[in-house]
């Protein structure tokens, strides 16, 4: 089968994420997991140490989805699950993790028992057809916990793109800030929608090693070649600041310049000597 | 020497009389939270009912690490490698077919850097115990997806 196929699969089943996601929640954030799951079949959702994130079984009366509790328990775990709301959510990873499995059922005929394998991508575009099935299921994952449609209303309804407002948003949805700006680095529309010309970083400090973890920037517009030539994984060197505006010395892979831009940074997280930054970069 | 001498002369050295509770309980414990575990693993699989599985297992966690605590000193390498393979064997169906060599190559890498002491095989072993999951007759993993690479980085932990 040609990658156009995978393509069209993708496609089709994209469409599908973001109705049933928008369906079930009400237009409203964040996504119940739950609720999709039962829809799915998935009869149980159980947390216990593993070797892996997440596990996807069938059985005659459906799914079960194991995860990794990493340290959790397990008990107040699935609790937490199973009482999500607005207020009390699993944290980002376990969410995204539900939601890579909840993708991985749609590839199955559940009108069978026990569900059976009905769909499949298959390899291309230089990769397996086990790569491709992986990464479009972290694609539907982030389709069902950001729906296409309310991710761009509310994207569009802030009032100005901070790393406060950035930060508020990924809380609001129950997305980690690299799920959120992978999604939005995919979106060109909406930078294009508020005419943002800038950048938005997620980046890591350990000791004075700074590296960039994800970042979303808009393709069509003109932004600085400094900010549109910059990747996840590369290290900055900040050499001074002054008041609101810094003097950032950017090692690209492609470039070595200096230039000035607005910086707003948002501290986002703090674990063994790494601190974690949420950082805009906008024109003047 | 008989297990109550050996009490005795323990207690003698410890100079407590009342420290002969804590001994005898702790030995009873152990060997009741091992049948513990081996009666509910084959409880969940008889109730055929995947809504079972936090009810039983619960937090189980500080109960394995006690459990494997239990086991005999004198084999302490065999019991590490047969719950190495266990442990494989279980997430065997969920690995990349491709990658299972990988996973296999890095077997005798991995038992090699538990070492020798005793204290370190007991550690990785009871370590080994936590990552076991219990699946329902009829029931089975899908896919074969899970990189070496993933499953590998996650037993390097257990090394720490």
């Amino acid at each position: 089968m040609p990658p156009s196929k995978n393509a069209s699969l993708l496609r089709s089943l994209v469409s599908e994420m973001d109705a049933l996601a928008s369906r079930v929640s009400k237009k409203e954030f964040p996504i119940p997991l739950c609720k999709i799951a039962e829809g799915r079949k998935i009869t149980s959702v159980d947390f216990c140490p593993l070797l892996v994130d997440a596990m996807l079984t069938t059985h005659s009366e459906g799914f079960r989805i194991l995860l990794n509790s990493d340290g959790g328990r397990p008990k107040e775990l699935k609790e937490q699950y199973n009482s999500e709301s607005k207020v009390r959510m699993l944290n980002p990873r376990l969410r995204f993790s539900i939601a890579h499995e909840l993708a991985h059922t749609f590839f199955y005929d559940i009108s069978k028992k026990p569900p059976q394998l009905a769909k499949t991508f298959t390899s291309g575009g230089r990769r397996t057809a086990l790569d491709n099935l992986e990464r479009n299921c972290n694609t539907l994952a982030s389709h069902l916990l950001l729906p296409s449609s309310m991710f761009r209303n509310e994207f569009l309804r802030l009032k100005e793109i901070t790393p406060e407002s950035v930060l508020n948003f990924a809380r609001k949805a129950g997305v980690s800030l690299q799920a959120l700006l992978l999604r939005l680095n995919k979106s060109d529309s909406l930078f294009i929608g508020r005419y943002y010309r800038g950048c938005i970083f997620l980046i890591e400090q350990h000791e004075h090693k700074i590296s960039v973890q994800a970042i979303a920037k808009p393709k069509s517009l003109n932004i600085a070649r400094q900010l549109s030539l910059m990747r996840s994984g590369e290290t900055w060197k900040l050499k001074a600041h002054d008041g609101s505006f810094a003097m950032l010395d950017v090692v690209t892979e492609m470039s070595k310049s200096q230039k000035r831009y607005k910086i707003c940074v948002a501290e986002t997280g703090r674990f063994e000597g790494i601190n974690s930054f949420l950082v805009t970069f906008e024109e003047g | 020497m008989s297990r109550p001498e050996k009490v005795q002369a323990a207690l003698k050295l410890m100079g407590n009389p009342y420290a002969s509770l804590s001994l005898l309980d702790d030995a009873g414990e152990h060997a009741a939270i091992e049948t513990n575990l081996e009666q509910k693993r084959a409880y969940f699989r008889k109730l055929e009912n995947p809504h079972a599985f936090s009810s039983i297992f619960g937090d189980a966690g500080d109960d394995l690490w006690q459990a494997a605590a239990n086991r005999n000193g004198n084999n302490l390498i065999t019991v590490l490698e047969k719950e190495l393979d266990e442990v494989l064997g279980l997430y065997k169906p969920y690995v990349a077919r491709n990658d299972w060599k990988q996973l296999m190559d890095y077997r005798p890498i991995f038992l090699a850097q538990v070492g020798e002491t005793f204290e370190r095989i007991e550690r990785v072993t009871n370590r080994l115990q936590k990552f076991k999951f219990s699946l329902l007759p009829g029931e089975k993993v899908e896919y074969n997806r899970a990189p070496a690479v993933r499953i590998i980085s996650e037993l390097k932990k257990i090394l720490v």
